[in-house]
């Protein structure tokens, strides 16, 4: 009987084993391919031109190598024109501006989704399914199409004029349209519906109006809902490309997406991958930074949410 | 504090425009510092009437008056109530003590007299320990305990408990039963208990109150009602096991049943429907009653022994076969298969016509 | 607070589409029509201040000469400003515009390609330029802090100075007005690895080539495709390069498949689209044509980057594994063996680079040529061709006439001679104007290094002159713009036979100009893949119904 237990002990660690290789190599398999990314861009902004078109590629550069004037140029000034005196890659400035973006958007979209959220959870007025149903609706529309309307919208709120578009109106105009998220609010009001009425019955014997309720009581039960909502809002907002490059007229008005693109490229059309790379790191490392100090956040947020940004 | 109920009415329209009429012309008045238990099946109503009283519903027609005031139309949250409710409803991201001072927080109640009579309330319901714990690390009787503190935090002038005891298992339901019972008597709350468990309600309550469709059927001390049904409902409804019901005649001022003489009645002859409490019976040693029947089945607990008779049937179906339960003292040692003489006790015996309307 | 999250709900309602409301407006401004009339100017050159605003693509820090332009420009007309910005790429240029359009908002002027103008033409917008280029309004400077005061402006414009294929393409649209004006054009040539050639002179030259005795092949007179099937037999070695016999496992590289799709279509006289946006590649001699490339690709005398999963071949012509490579004047750089490059990967060394024209199929405009498919002869009349590329400038019509007039004006000044010499220099692009060959203004190429046109230009006819065995110092700085001006040189002298692509925007029938020169690209990769995988069995009508299904509907 012992044998037979020492036995079964002895098979059950070995597929203890094999099972922990399995699950480790594949999700370190998964680590790496989620790292490449970051390394080949790391590496690019160290490469000239020629150890960029290589082949077979440069897999790795020895200390010697590295051509750091792509990134010590990036900080170097601009000689004539308009910008002269201003750094090379604005980087200051795009930043700014997509961190100010981000968080209008994001700050806009939540107050929005939560109030229609707990309206369509909570309330009860006439249409309402009708309504919920139309803007669920609107969600099978591609977002591309928004662009034109949302285009004609913001040039008749006069905020996209190509001569006079001052800092303000550009905000306006890549923040407004976005601070509303049909499928934010669905994701929310199915949250609120999973409150139970009770809380609500109680709450308002308690001696809370509907606002309180919602400020004191839902807000707080669905915050991890709502810091997903955050995460997946912020990262959508900050990686915008086309949308601030179709309503900003000026450069110094745009985001570091547009500013990576497009501030590279030369008058024969080719792009400076090297420089671009060394910008885009740049870019990257606060963003890293950001996720290393609200690592545990974040992955709660999405873990709960099972969905991915 | 009296509440006062008068031709109280709530009508509930569905999706496909029919009308259910929730609580239909309801009268009633609840003596101060009584605990009353509203009682009934689901879907009678009960629930309906306590959130009317609340002020989460609106009624239809009909009004509420607490002593003099009339709150009718006054929103919940300025009648002066506390509720407690079948899952508790304590708030999941507060504390015990966050949740206990929620609503001294909203009547925006001082501070430190906040936070004393917290503690206070905590010591009631024998929670104090807990203060600092989420409402998740506490057992269900504690969540339920919590949610009575809250309740009465703010010295409400009306306690209202929607089932507060059909979450929890069997023992903490007895516990908790106790000490809701406790609290009322300490606190002298006019309190109203929603439930559908008649044991429970008529170890709790004061008095009872039976609902079915909406409408009253019959109010009183439990035990009143008990030994007194106003209708075949009442009877059925209160009672485990549950009475007896026979079809049985009267002829010649005489009862019968399958033939054979159980009682006497000033009553008309006719068809009656005759129910028996299954403590009713007694078991007649000499042999000499009329009333007899060969024994089923008999189950002993303790000092009852349960028999078990399947009635005569003209059908084969299982299903219509009828039986009845009779409860006499284990001390008589029946087997199964004896044949056994009752004697019906006079007071355990109703006669309902064919509606279920009491007779006599 | 129901009614608060009512309003809310609406708002959001509302902004979602709002948009809706207003798309009405588009119509409007899209229903004008062609006006005929001739331009009448102001007698006076206008004073009053002018904004004018230019939309292009480059990065911010790219553009320091059309900086210094723009300054020159502004130093003449005091009154003028001009803010030139970029829009980030040409889709967005575009997109931007297209939008702005039907709300007024457009730049005052705007880089862009046919296909792009051809749109804003649908939509009315841009101007027709005929009206300045004909007007004979002659205006006197008479602000006194111009840097120009006293002179005398012309408005017309010399049109006999361009390269005429560039007029053709900038009025192909209807009623063959100019809508724009040819800008920064670049065109194709073929870069050679010298090395290999010197290795086989004896095979070359009795094989009818002529080649100089250290390996240059004339910068005149083109190749035919008959001497390059010559050349493969001498060159490629299909088993791989081998060093020891100088030989390439390919002979000719294509960068841009869709550039040969549609120039060999027009040196086989083979239909392929018109300016009405008809699709005419379904035809016998398309056919035949890619019949015959797909004996090229057979036997290696053709590859194209996907061979070695790049999107331009310039790299693997410098390791030696193809031997000619036909790619954009704008890239030449890229075709160079320098120490740069990690030298184990260059097979043949730091090789010597020579640049000639692109392959033709004849050698005069209307020859008959006769190529050999599937062992079968066939005879086809061919033309002489190669691709023209790159943006035009227009305006657009919404200015008012003191704008347009002012834009005019500077676009002339940022295509005048001398201008468009600068230019050319300064970005590898060639001149739009026969002028700028001979122009003397002289450009700033590096602090101590200026010169101008002719002698950029004459830097590789010194070099092709003495055979390569010039004397310059190693620090000569010639060296650094030897290939720029052999391309500069190879595109001057084929650009009496440039061919525009016709353009057109997508339309009720077919795919724009711009999708159906990526089409002909897949179209000829599908073929290289097709033909790679299952050799000559592979039918490339089958790629070619593919591209006629992705481009009619």
């Amino acid at each position: 009987m012992a044998e037979i237990f020492v036995e079964n002990e002895k098979a059950y660690k070995r597929r203890r084993l094999i099972s922990n290789i399995v699950t480790f190599g594949f999700l370190s398999l998964v680590a790496i391919g989620i790292l490449i990314p970051f390394y080949w861009m790391i590496l690019t902004s160290l490469k000239s031109i020629q150890e960029i078109e290589s082949v077979p590629p440069i897999l790795w550069l020895n200390f010697s190598d590295w051509k750091i004037t792509n990134y010590t140029d990036l900080f170097l000034t601009v000689q004539s024109g308009e910008r002269a005196g201003e750094p090379l890659f604005p980087f200051f400035t795009y930043m700014k501006n997509t961190v100010l973006i981000s968080f209008l958007t994001t700050l806009g979209t939540i107050i929005t989704t939560i109030l229609a959220a707990f309206a369509f959870a909570r309330l009860n007025f006439k249409g309402k399914d009708t309504l919920f149903a139309v803007l669920l609706a609107t969600m099978m529309v591609p977002g591309e199409i928004f662009i034109l309307t949302n285009f004609l919208t913001i040039n008749q709120f006069g905020w996209y004029d190509i001569l006079t578009q001052t800092y303000t109106e550009a905000v306006l105009a890549m923040t407004i349209p976005f601070m509303i998220s049909v499928f934010y609010v669905f994701y929310l009001r199915q949250t609120f519906r999973k409150i139970p009425d009770e809380l609500y019955f109680a709450a308002k014997v308690d001696g809370t109006s509907d606002f309180k309720y919602l400020l004191k009581i839902m807000i707080p039960i669905a915050m991890p809902t709502i810091v997903t909502i955050i995460i997946l809002n912020s990262m959508g907002a900050w990686s915008a490309y086309i949308w601030p490059a179709m309503v900003t007229t000026q450069d110094k008005y745009r985001l570091v997406s547009n500013g990576l693109r497009g501030a590279f490229t030369d008058t024969t059309g080719r792009t400076d991958y090297g420089q671009q790379m060394a910008a885009a790191t740049l870019v990257t490392v606060p963003l890293i930074i950001l996720f290393f100090t609200f690592r545990k956040q974040i992955m709660r947020g999405v873990g709960r949410s099972g969905i991915k940004g | 504090m009296e509440i006062k109920m008068e031709n109280l009415t709530k009508v509930f329209v569905a999706k496909d425009k029919s009308e259910v009429r929730a609580v239909d012309n309801v009268s009633l008045t609840i003596p101060s510092g009584k605990l009353i238990g509203l009682l009934g099946p689901s879907g009678c109503g009960k629930s309906t009437t306590l959130y009317l009283l609340a002020g989460l519903l609106r009624q239809n027609d009909g009004k509420i008056y607490f002593e003099e005031d009339e709150v009718s139309n006054t929103p919940p949250e300025k009648r002066g109530i506390g509720l407690v409710f079948q899952n508790y409803a304590l708030y999941p991201h507060m504390t015990v003590r966050e949740n206990i001072l929620f609503p001294l927080q909203n009547l925006k109640v001082e501070a430190e007299l906040a936070k004393q009579k917290t503690v206070e309330m905590a010591r009631l319901v024998g929670l104090e320990s807990m203060l600092d714990r989420k409402p998740k690390e506490l057992s269900g009787g504690q969540q339920q305990r919590v949610a009575i503190a809250r309740a009465l935090v703010k010295t409400p002038r009306v306690l209202l408990l929607d089932e507060p005891l059909s979450n929890l298992d069997a023992r903490l339901r007895l516990q908790t039963r106790e000490e809701i019972k406790r609290i009322q008597r300490e606190t002298q709350i006019t309190t109203v208990f929603v439930t559908h468990d008649q044991e429970e309600a008529m170890s709790i309550s004061d008095e009872i109150v039976v609902m079915k469709d909406g409408v009253i059927q019959q109010m009183g001390a439990p035990q009143d009602v008990y030994d007194d049904p106003s209708n075949l409902f009442v009877a059925k409804f209160l009672g485990n096991p549950q009475i007896n019901v026979f079809d049985g005649v009267i002829k010649g001022k005489k009862i019968y049943i399958n033939d054979m003489v159980v009682g006497k009645s000033k009553l008309p002859d006719g068809e009656v429907l005759i129910g028996i409490r299954p403590e009713g019976f007694i078991v007649d040693q000499e042999k000499k009653s009329p009333f007899k029947f060969n024994i089923d089945l008999v189950s002993t607990i303790g000092r009852d022994t349960t028999l078990i008779v399947d009635l005569p049937s003209e059908s084969d179906n299982i299903l219509d076969k009828k039986s009845f339960k009779a409860i006499v003292d284990a001390m008589l040692r029946i087997q199964s298969g004896d044949e056994i003489h009752f004697i019906v006790r006079p007071e355990k015996m109703f006669l309902f016509n064919m509606e279920g309307e009491r007779l006599e | 607070m129901k009614k608060f999250v009512l309003l809310l709900v609406t708002f959001v309602i509302a902004l979602a589409f709002a948009g809706c409301v207003n798309v009405g407006t588009t119509a409007s401004t899209t229903a004008g029509t062609q006006e005929t009339t001739t331009l009448q100017l102001a007698e006076e050159l206008p004073d009053e201040e002018v904004e004018i605003t230019f939309w292009h693509i480059y990065g911010t820090d790219k553009t320091a000469l059309l900086d210094q332009m723009i300054a020159e420009f502004e130093a003449m007309y005091p009154n003028v400003t001009i803010t030139d910005t970029s829009q980030t790429d040409y889709n967005t240029l575009r997109e931007k515009i297209n939008m702005g359009i039907s709300v007024d908002q457009v730049p005052t002027m705007a880089l862009g390609y046919p296909d792009h103008f051809a749109g804003y033409i649908e939509a009315d917008a841009v101007l027709k330029l005929d009206d300045y280029i004909n007007n004979t309004t002659e205006y006197e400077i008479t602000n006194s802090s111009s840097s120009i005061f006293g002179e005398t402006v012309t408005i017309g414009l010399d049109l006999d100075d361009f390269v005429a294929s560039y007029l053709e393409e900038n009025s192909q649209y209807e009623g063959g007005y100019y809508y724009s004006l040819p800008f920064s054009k670049s065109t194709e040539t073929m870069a050679v690895n010298v090395d290999v050639l010197k290795a086989h002179l004896t095979e070359i030259r009795a094989a009818g080539i002529t080649i100089s005795d250290n390996g240059f092949l004339s910068h005149d007179v083109p190749l035919t495709y008959a001497q390059i099937e010559a050349l493969a037999d001498i060159i490629v070695d299909t088993n791989g390069t081998n060093t020891t016999t100088s030989k390439c496992e390919y002979l000719l590289n294509y960068d841009s498949s869709g550039n040969m799709f549609i120039n060999m279509s027009r040196q086989w006289n083979a239909p392929y689209t018109n300016t009405d946006g008809e699709i005419l590649i379904d035809n016998d001699t398309t056919k035949s044509m890619l019949q015959y490339v797909q004996d090229l690709f057979l036997n290696n005398t053709l590859a194209l980057p996907i061979a070695w999963d790049q999107s331009y071949g310039s790299t693997n012509f410098k390791y030696g594994d193809v031997c000619m490579s036909v790619g954009s004047t704008a890239g030449v750089n890229y075709n160079i063996p320098t120490d740069a490059d990690t030298q184990e990967n260059l097979q043949f060394g730091q090789f010597q680079v020579d640049f000639v024209p692109v392959p033709q199929f004849v050698a005069t405009e209307g020859d008959s040529f006769t190529v050999s498919i599937d062992g079968t002869d066939s005879t086809f009349t061919g033309s002489l061709s190669a691709v023209q590329q790159g943006p035009n400038i227009g305006i657009f019509s919404s200015a008012s006439s003191a704008e347009k007039l002012y834009a005019w004006l500077f676009l002339k000044y940022l295509i005048e001679t001398d201008n468009t010499a600068k230019w050319a220099m300064n970005t590898g692009y060639l001149p739009a104007r026969l002028s700028s060959y001979s122009s003397e203004a002289a450009i700033d190429l590096t602090a101590s290094y200026s010169t101008n046109y002719a002698d950029f230009l004459q830097i590789a006819k010194d070099f092709w002159d003495a055979d390569g065995e010039v004397t310059w110092a190693t620090t000569d700085v010639r060296w650094n713009y030897l290939y720029s001006s052999m391309v500069a040189n190879i595109a001057q002298s084929q650009n009496t036979y440039y061919q525009y692509d016709p353009a057109f925007a997508a339309g009720t029938n077919s795919a724009g100009s711009a999708t159906a020169r990526v089409e002909a690209g897949y179209c000829l990769e599908n073929i290289y893949i097709g033909t790679l995988a299952s050799g000559s069995s592979y039918n490339p009508n089958t790629a070619l119904n593919t591209m006629l299904n992705q481009l009619t509907w």
